[in-house]
């Protein structure tokens, strides 16, 4: 890393300004994942079916009457072979893996663009019937990248009849998901006529299937009485009897319910080029219904590898052996000051208004910065518009609420969540603290000069009280509150991609009472992301990256400037601008270099840090097993106190560096089943800490309080044996479907100050194991467990106390710094839920129990007045927490 | 000892949620400092009180008497002192460790009055003449360090030799420090002067033990109230070289060896972590005519069992001034209290307190709410009833 201080910077930045201009004019870039708008492409022709192969009938399916419809994804290559084929919509374990492995003997004539041939991932529709019917035939309705998505092909009934001689009818209408009323798409509507017989049904009269928002339409059928039937894959089967009068045109609304709800709802995205060795997408519907978060996805972030436990619960993101300080949370690419509400009791974003949650515990891309531990990156998604939906949410925590739906093209959505642990812990007799927290989401979205804009706006206010006996009053000791409204606009043509973000915010922060801190800042911060497709192998991306923050720090009562209070204002500016590239040389082998200018200024000090990155890709096994590498250059920069003399500061700091190095493995074991694994070093040096020396400075003595003269090492490996929400679940527990994960993780994390040895950080924790299990019973039951072994942290005894008579208090003596280790923590949480599917709604009920076994573990050590007796304190004991949600 | 760094302002307020997170298990916490007993109880492990320098600032070449007030139960102690001139740079509290001779045997003051380092007679009363070199000009005062070891006879100061040369302290072998101040000041600091202990209003004479006796009923609810009297001509603080007044105030430390001391204005007392520990505070006299006055620092006392109690109070200037008074009491008719409910709320547990084992409690040490405990049950009965009416 090249880094250098300066104090007037030299038009850096205009330069680049300039030099991104140009390129922008010019083209460079594009990337994966997306199907671009029609209009951009030439002719496009789907691939076509050249040889099927029909899949053996199960016979465990045939007994159980198995039959339906797997939504299959296929890829096919430019020569036409299939090779990738993953289940949309299951249907049932063993016929989705026959249905996978027909379809992957698949022969296609490749699709082509304007007579070029191309890769094309298609949706194939695979029957199985019970009947002895013709052999099934996959029904091509769908083509995704690059080719166009055409409207679902509606397969036309093609006998009417007794049209020309009775008058017709027609049935029509949508078929929505039973609680939630989506429109529930590619169900197969069918119509049987009525028989004599009870209950039997006749000839097949018309059959169709539902389009994107749901509705279908039989089209002319003789009037008379109809068995109707909706089949789709991952629901109950719907039947209903409709009388069709000559000449009537029926509308009817059918309400489907799924097999099941919540964590096992498919969720289908987009798979975007991994650009680290190392990171956690998380899937949503999962990870709520996890044990001890009480639904809460980013609280799940905990149970991660890499991330070890804080005391308490609390939320301390502890990445890969660094301080909670140096993992930066971004929203859409915009920092955020806090993650949790106090104590981690909750995050303070809704997770219900969550798309995903990216999670990199190290060797992250350029387009994320001054940060030398991981990145967490959360994004929100899009109002629903299938509808007007929302829920009222109750637990012991706090109850919130929510509303969506459609607006114009776009949607809005608006969520509100106030704590009512201050007015539970009231009831509680001897209680002196009262916690309470707010927080609001307010997000629209509409298309917008040919790409989208989403306008997100959010924010928390957590402030605690204790009672005061000696006033006889409550006090507030602690505020922190934020608002962030956020701005984004994003587009994708041809080759090229542009994103484009501002986010404009407040935050102030308040700790103490007669001594009393308060920080404010107001900031402005913008991100530019333009990408470029060059070739099929080579695809290159350039961005910038900045804040403006203006902010003021009060110090009232302070000591240290003998009590008077003292105000200290400055402006911060943050710019930085990357250039990252991806190129595939052979094409198995992907390398991803990219560089990363920061530059940083207070007042009239300039910092600046050149941050080049690599990491490069080799696929062994296509899509099955692949190896990753990575090594690059990190900074952070040094937090405004540190800058300011008066209370502690050194105007001479500079950036704390770090180099990550990581290898790691990503074996698709199964296809429910992956395993993960990591090894990595992480060398920091130039860390802040506390110096108090007296140094020569400006013709004068000074003290410094603090330098750039810590180091620090973290080595370790990873492990994550996941295991995703299907129904291959052992048998003898009747489980409908069930995911889980094993995480573990072995590190050692150490620190040194000047002239001292080497000693564990304050959180090293040497293993770190977490099992997550969670399965779904019939009528809609879920259970989970999470079972978590950490090593205890380190802490430092004391060898006794010197006293001193003139201060009345006691010397500590230390012993070996971080030299002793707290007992093993173990912990057993579970969770159990259970959903009420109604025609218009649903209720849902769960209890989350922490601790179930009440183990009292060790957080702390606590020391009398001379240092020569100490007690523990202890964690939190058994915690159980009721919620209930009514959605609509 | 470095400690971990990464410290500041900002850190602090970024470890703000934690901070809270302690204040909220504050009834816990408390307990569990309570069951490792204040130092204002005297027990069975010995503890330094306090060290008087006689004067606490003299000037080179005076005579300079140190005290040693030690709790001592049971057998033979011996004090032994140090007398410590930091050299150079080097700082006062690494002074004993850094000059402390590799053979041991560290010379006399008497023989030896320019060593950096030497021993005063041993005795819980001993002396040191300030080495006459120390001539500090006007204005400044420079910091002697003295420092004390108590020690058990069986191990006496060969024994605890170790325990000096590396400054860590044993339970047989305590250490103590103080700093006598040097200076050429011609009104130096003096000593405050605890004149007397009045016991619910009634001054203890201090040569025969005061008697309490109390009705065996009461006990749960006894206690006396002490007001230490500070000689206010004493308290030099509240007078200054250019006659304007001032206000002072006397930090008070309380200790017994039965029951339990509580200050009345604050409840805080040394060892207790309280930021108001309790105080004699003092004004100047009405136009610096005459002698100021000193309100009595209160406390209350409950002996909670009877026999013959030790009552120390030890004043504190702040500035190296210090005084003391040691009172004896006959605690009469008085039986052990059945439970200390009264007293603390958190010994009620029996010593359990909320982190104990088998204690079924919520995060803030109190029980959980039948309710809450009641749920799993609540929530199985439900499902079962729903599922026995056809539901799903």
């Amino acid at each position: 890393m090249m880094s250098c201080k300066m104090r007037n910077l030299p038009g850096i930045f205009g330069l680049w300004l300039l030099l991104c201009l140009t390129a922008f004019s010019g083209s460079v870039w594009a990337r994966q994942a997306r199907p671009a708008p029609r209009r951009a492409l030439g002719k496009v022709v789907y691939p076509k079916l050249v040889k099927f192969v029909q899949a053996p009938y199960p016979e465990a399916a045939r007994k159980a009457g198995k039959q339906g419809v797997v939504l299959l994804f296929v890829t096919v290559s430019v020569g036409g072979k299939v090779t990738l084929v993953s289940v949309a919509r299951s249907l049932s374990p063993l016929l989705d893996a026959a249905a996978v492995k027909a379809a992957g003997q698949f022969v296609y004539k490749p699709a082509t663009v304007d007579g070029k041939p191309v890769g094309a991932r298609i949706k194939v529709a695979y029957t199985f019937r019970l009947r002895a019917r013709p052999a099934p035939r996959p029904a091509h309705r769908r083509a995704a990248p690059p080719t166009p998505r055409p409207r679902p092909r509606v397969r036309p009934v093609r006998k009417r009849p007794s049209v020309r001689t009775v008058p017709g009818a027609r049935l029509g209408g949508r078929v929505r998901q039973k609680g939630t009323r989506t429109g529930l798409e590619d169900a197969e509507v069918l119509a049987y006529v009525r028989s004599g017989v009870k209950g039997g049904r006749g000839r097949l009269a018309g059959k169709t299937f539902t389009g994107k928002t749901g509705r279908f339409a039989l089209g002319l059928l003789p009037a008379g009485r109809y068995l109707v039937e909706v089949r789709a894959a991952g629901f109950r089967r719907f039947k209903v009897v409709e009388n069709l009068a000559p000449g009537a045109r029926l509308t009817v609304a059918y309400y489907v319910e799924r097999t099941s709800y919540g964590a096992y709802e498919t969720v289908v995205t987009s798979k975007k080029e991994r650009r680290e060795v190392t990171q956690y997408q998380l899937s949503l519907p999962e990870i709520q219904m996890i044990p001890g978060t009480q639904g809460d996805a980013l609280k799940a972030l905990q149970n991660m590898p890499g991330v070890a436990r804080a005391p308490f619960g609390i939320g301390l993101l502890l990445v890969r052996g660094s301080a909670p300080e140096d993992t930066r949370v971004f929203m859409e690419g915009h920092e955020i000051p806090i993650l949790y509400h106090f104590f981690g009791i909750t995050s303070v974003f809704n997770s219900d208004l969550l798309r995903s949650i990216k999670f990199v515990p190290g060797n992250f891309s350029v387009q994320y910065g001054r940060a030398i531990g991981g990145v967490i990156d959360v994004f929100a998604r899009k109002g629903k518009r299938d509808g007007w939906h929302g829920y009222l949410d109750v637990d012991i925590w706090d109850v919130g609420a929510l509303v969506e739906g459609p607006v114009g093209k776009g949607s809005m959505a608006l969520s509100l969540r106030r704590s009512h642990i201050d007015s539970v812990l009231a009831l509680v007799p001897g209680v002196e603290v009262s916690p309470a927290y707010y927080d609001y989401q307010a997000m629209v979205d509409h298309p917008l000069w040919g790409g989208h804009l989403k306008v997100l706006a959010f924010g928390s206010d957590d402030r605690m009280r204790i009672f005061d006996r000696e006033s006889d009053e409550w006090r507030t000791i602690y505020v922190t509150l934020f608002q962030k409204t956020l701005v984004l606009w994003g587009r994708r043509w041809g080759k090229h991609e542009l994103r484009a973000s501002v986010a404009g915010g407040y935050r102030r922060t308040e700790v103490g009472t007669d001594f009393k801190q308060i920080q404010q800042f107001g900031d402005v911060g913008w991100r530019l992301h333009y990408g470029y497709r060059v070739s099929s192998s080579l695809r290159v991306s350039t961005g910038l990256h900045g804040t403006v923050t203006v902010g003021s720090a009060e110090l009232r009562g302070y000591s240290g400037t003998g009590g008077e209070d003292l105000s200290i204002k400055g402006l911060v500016v943050n710019q930085a601008v990357y250039a990252e590239a991806s190129w595939k040389p052979f094409p198995r082998l992907t390398l991803i270099p990219g560089l990363r200018l920061d530059y940083y200024s207070i007042q009239n000090i300039g910092l600046t840090a050149f941050d080049p990155r690599l990491t490069v890709r080799l696929d062994v096994i296509r899509r099955k097993l692949s190896i990753l590498a990575a090594v690059g250059l990190f900074h952070q920069d040094p937090q405004i106190s540190q800058f300011i003399p008066e209370v502690g500061g050194n105007p001479n700091i500079s950036h704390e560096r770090s180099l990550h190095t990581s290898l790691g493995l990503n074996w698709r074991v199964r296809p429910s089943l992956t395993v993960e694994a990591t090894g990595f070093y992480k060398q920091i040096w130039a860390l802040v800490v506390d110096t108090n020396k007296e140094v020569w400075r400006d013709s004068a003595v000074e003290t410094e309080y603090q330098a750039n003269v810590g180091r620090g090492r973290v080595y370790g490996g990873e492990l994550l044996v996941k295991k995703r929400a299907d129904g291959d679940c052992p048998r003898f527990l009747k489980l409908e479907k069930c995911f889980g994960w094993i995480s573990y993780t072995l590190m050692r994390s150490e620190r040194k100050d000047p002239r001292d040895p080497w000693r564990l950080f304050d959180f090293d924790q040497t293993h770190i194991l977490t099992v997550v299990l969670s399965g779904l019973w019939k009528y809609g039951w879920q259970v989970g467990i999470r079972f978590r072994l950490v090593s205890g942290n380190p802490t430092t005894a004391y060898r006794g106390g010197i006293f001193a008579a003139d201060s009345n208090s006691y010397i500590p003596v230390f012993g070996e710094p971080n030299g002793d280790r707290l007992p093993l923590f173990h912990q057993l949480d579970l969770r159990i839920d259970k959903k009420w599917v109604f025609k218009n709604w649903i209720l849902s009920l769960y209890l989350d129990i922490q601790n179930v076994y009440n183990y009292q573990a060790t957080e702390f050590v606590l020391w009398n007045f001379n240092y020569t007796r100490s007690t523990t304190l202890n964690g939190l004991p058994i915690i159980p927490s009721l919620g209930i949600k009514g959605a609509f | 000892m470095a400690r971990p760094g990464r410290a500041g302002p900002s850190a602090a307020l970024l470890f703000a949620p934690t901070v809270v997170l302690a204040l909220a298990a504050l009834s816990e916490t408390g307990c569990s400092l309570e069951r490792l007993g204040p130092a204002s109880e005297l027990t069975d492990d010995p503890q330094v009180l306090t060290i008087r320098a006689e004067p606490p600032e003299a000037h080179a070449g005076e005579l300079v008497t140190l005290e040693a007030l030690v709790h001592w139960p049971g057998d033979d102690w011996e004090a032994h002192w140090l007398v410590c001139v930091p050299q150079g740079s080097g700082g006062l509290s690494n002074c004993v460790s850094d000059n402390f001779p590799a053979d041991g045997v560290v010379p006399d003051c008497l023989t030896a009055p320019d060593a950096p380092l030497c021993r005063a007679p041993s005795g819980p009363v001993s002396g040191v003449v300030v080495p006459p070199y120390l001539q500090i000009p006007p204005g400044v005062t420079f910091p002697v360090l003295v420092e004390l070891l108590a020690a058990r006879s069986a191990e006496g100061w060969t024994g605890c030799l170790p325990a000096v040369a590396n400054a860590e302290p044993t339970s047989d072998c305590l250490l103590a420090v103080k700093i006598a101040r040097v200076s050429a000041h011609p009104q130096p600091n003096r000593n405050p002067v605890a004149s007397a202990l009045l016991v619910d209003g009634v001054t203890h004479d201090g040569q025969t033990p005061f008697r309490l006796t109390e009705d065996a009923s009461d006990l749960a609810h006894f206690s006396v109230l002490f007001e230490l009297v500070v000689d206010a001509s004493s308290v030099d603080e509240i007078y200054t070289d250019d006659a304007s007044p001032q206000d002072a105030a006397l930090d008070v430390s309380w200790f017994a060896t039965c029951g339990s001391i509580h200050g009345v204005d604050s409840g805080g007392l040394r060892g207790d972590d309280s930021p108001d520990p309790s105080k004699v505070n003092c004004t100047p006299p009405p136009e610096g005519v005459g002698p100021g006055t000193c309100e009595a620092a209160q406390a209350t006392w409950t002996p909670r069992e009877p026999g013959t109690c030790v009552v120390h109070a030890v004043v504190n200037d702040g500035r190296g001034g210090i005084g003391y008074l040691t009172r004896v009491f006959e605690v009469r008719g008085i039986a052990a209290p059945e439970q200390e409910t009264t007293l603390s709320a958190c010994n009620s547990s029996g010593g359990g307190g909320g982190g104990g084992a088998g204690g079924f409690t919520n995060a803030f040490g109190a029980p959980p709410s039948p309710l809450l405990l009641g749920l799993p049950l609540l929530l199985w009965l439900f499902g079962r009833r729903w599922r026995a009416r056809g539901g799903r």
